[in-house]
């Protein structure tokens, strides 16, 4: 649980250190003079609600990953994802200047640890199943253009939901490459 | 020692008719009016304007004094800067609020309208203009202590000018587009002090600046209220409408997405158990 706890440390000093979300953010006009925003950008948040919903989630779902596929394996998915999520953000929304938010890191990580599960317990797939049409749902609820903004995200910030969608597709992707562990049923 | 009588009686009412000449007993009034500014020449009250007022957070937002009316007295720019800077501080730190400037006077012309209002807007890059408005009466009294500046030392340490100033801030937020005003809060104070006749000037100028300390100090609350109204206002009355700049994004769950981490938590560990 190493890599939880430093995932947990890290959204917390970054939420906690004056400046820092708003130096660390993903801004289209800095990438190529600081390339790290495409990392640090996932940790970082705009509201104090914002930090906390998301990094609350993407710990849960570190957690589950790093017990699932290990800590290496996990920290290369939180690195490489992090960084594929952002240029896709880039690319999928191209009047899009600035973006922060875990919750992207966080539905990859989880995606691929619902997979993995079904994949190795078949009679869970149904509560897998219905977890993904809840999660599509509420894909399709931000997506919607009536849709009410998440109260995490204070005015004048949009849902970046495509992000969301590339998430759950790369989180399928990814979790073909992944190991398979061996479950420890005494933990 | 009765021509000692006459002349001593005589200076007396020469001091007294000096202190009265050196007292203004008609006071100070200084004001700078938003009407004044905004709708100058208007002999008939503003038209209303219904419509939709679409606001685009974050809203950058301008701070200005409205010019002073022709002939009445002004706060140096050196104070007004210090005083919108302290209305400045009460806009940080809102979410919904990108940037503040304030703008100079010299941007602002008197009786300049919307139009100017605009033209400032523009310059400086702001779509909201907070607008703040003072009126000043200062009321100047002499006590019976002043009977003693016949003894002219009398005029140097005895303190028998009063003064009383009465002040009132008024801080109007417009939105520049549709020129609808969207909410505004306001400041009151008031100072009383005495000082010698000599000292006078100097004192009613500490007291008229201390008014606007107090007065702005008053606003500050008010108006840290006031945006928190308006910020539930705009989300419940149609007559505004928000549309987010597309400029910032980010991905965000709500407590919903929360639960469904939970279930996956659950699944999970049930998985383990078997």
């Amino acid at each position: 649980m190493r890599l939880t706890a430093t995932v947990a440390l890290l959204c917390a000093v970054l939420w906690a250190v004056p400046g820092a979300s708003a130096a660390l953010a993903l801004l289209r006009t800095e990438i190529l003079s600081a390339p790290w925003q495409l990392l640090t950008a996932h940790f970082v948040h705009y509201s104090t609600v914002h930090a906390l919903i998301d990094s609350a989630v993407l710990v849960l779902c570190t957690a589950l990953a790093e017990r699932a596929f290990g800590c290496g394996p996990t920290t290369v998915l939180i690195l490489l994802g992090g960084v594929l999520l952002s240029l896709g953000a880039l690319w999928l929304l191209p009047f899009m200047q600035e973006y922060r938010g875990a919750s992207a890191l966080a539905t990859l990580l989880g995606v691929t640890v619902a997979l993995r599960t079904a994949q190795q317990a078949p009679s869970r797939r149904p509560c897998i199943a219905l977890l993904g049409l809840l999660l599509l749902a509420t894909l399709l609820r931000d997506a919607w253009p009536q849709a009410h903004r998440p109260s995490s995200l204070p005015d004048g910030v949009f849902v970046a939901w495509p992000v969301h969608a590339l998430a759950i597709a790369l989180g399928m992707a990814a979790t073909r490459f992944l190991p398979t562990r061996k479950i420890d049923i005494t933990r | 020692m009765r021509i000692f009588i006459l002349l001593g009686f005589a200076l007396s009412l020469l001091l007294g008719g000096c202190a009265t000449v050196l007292d203004d007993h008609t006071g100070v009034k200084q004001n700078g009016s938003v009407v004044d500014y905004l709708y100058p020449n208007s002999k008939e009250s503003p038209s209303l304007r219904p419509g939709l007022t679409t606001l685009h957070p974050p809203v950058r937002v301008g701070i200005a004094f409205v010019p002073v009316n022709a002939g009445t007295a002004a706060l140096s720019e050196n104070d007004r800067t210090q005083l919108l800077e302290r209305v400045k501080a009460s806009f940080t730190g809102y979410a919904y609020i990108d940037s503040i400037q304030i703008v100079p006077s010299q941007y602002l012309r008197e009786k300049g309208g919307f139009e100017n209002l605009e033209q400032a807007a523009r310059l400086f890059n702001v779509d909201l203009m907070a607008l703040v408005s003072y009126d000043q009466v200062q009321f100047n009294d002499t006590s019976r202590l002043s009977l003693l500046y016949w003894s002219i030392v009398g005029a140097y340490v005895i303190k028998g000018n009063r003064y009383d100033v009465h002040t009132m801030v008024d801080c109007a937020v417009f939105d520049v587009h549709s020129h609808q005003l969207l909410f505004r809060a306001p400041g009151t104070s008031q100072v009383k002090g005495s000082a010698t006749l000599v000292g006078f000037g100097e004192e009613a100028r500490n007291g008229r600046r201390a008014g606007f300390d107090q007065a702005v100090a008053d606003l500050l609350p008010r108006l840290h209220t006031e945006l928190d109204t308006f910020r539930e206002r705009v989300r419940t009355d149609a007559h505004y409408q928000i549309e987010p700049q597309a400029g910032r994004g980010g991905g965000a769950f709500d407590l919903w997405e929360l639960l469904l981490a939970l279930g996956l938590v659950a699944v999970t560990k049930r998985t383990r158990a078997r």
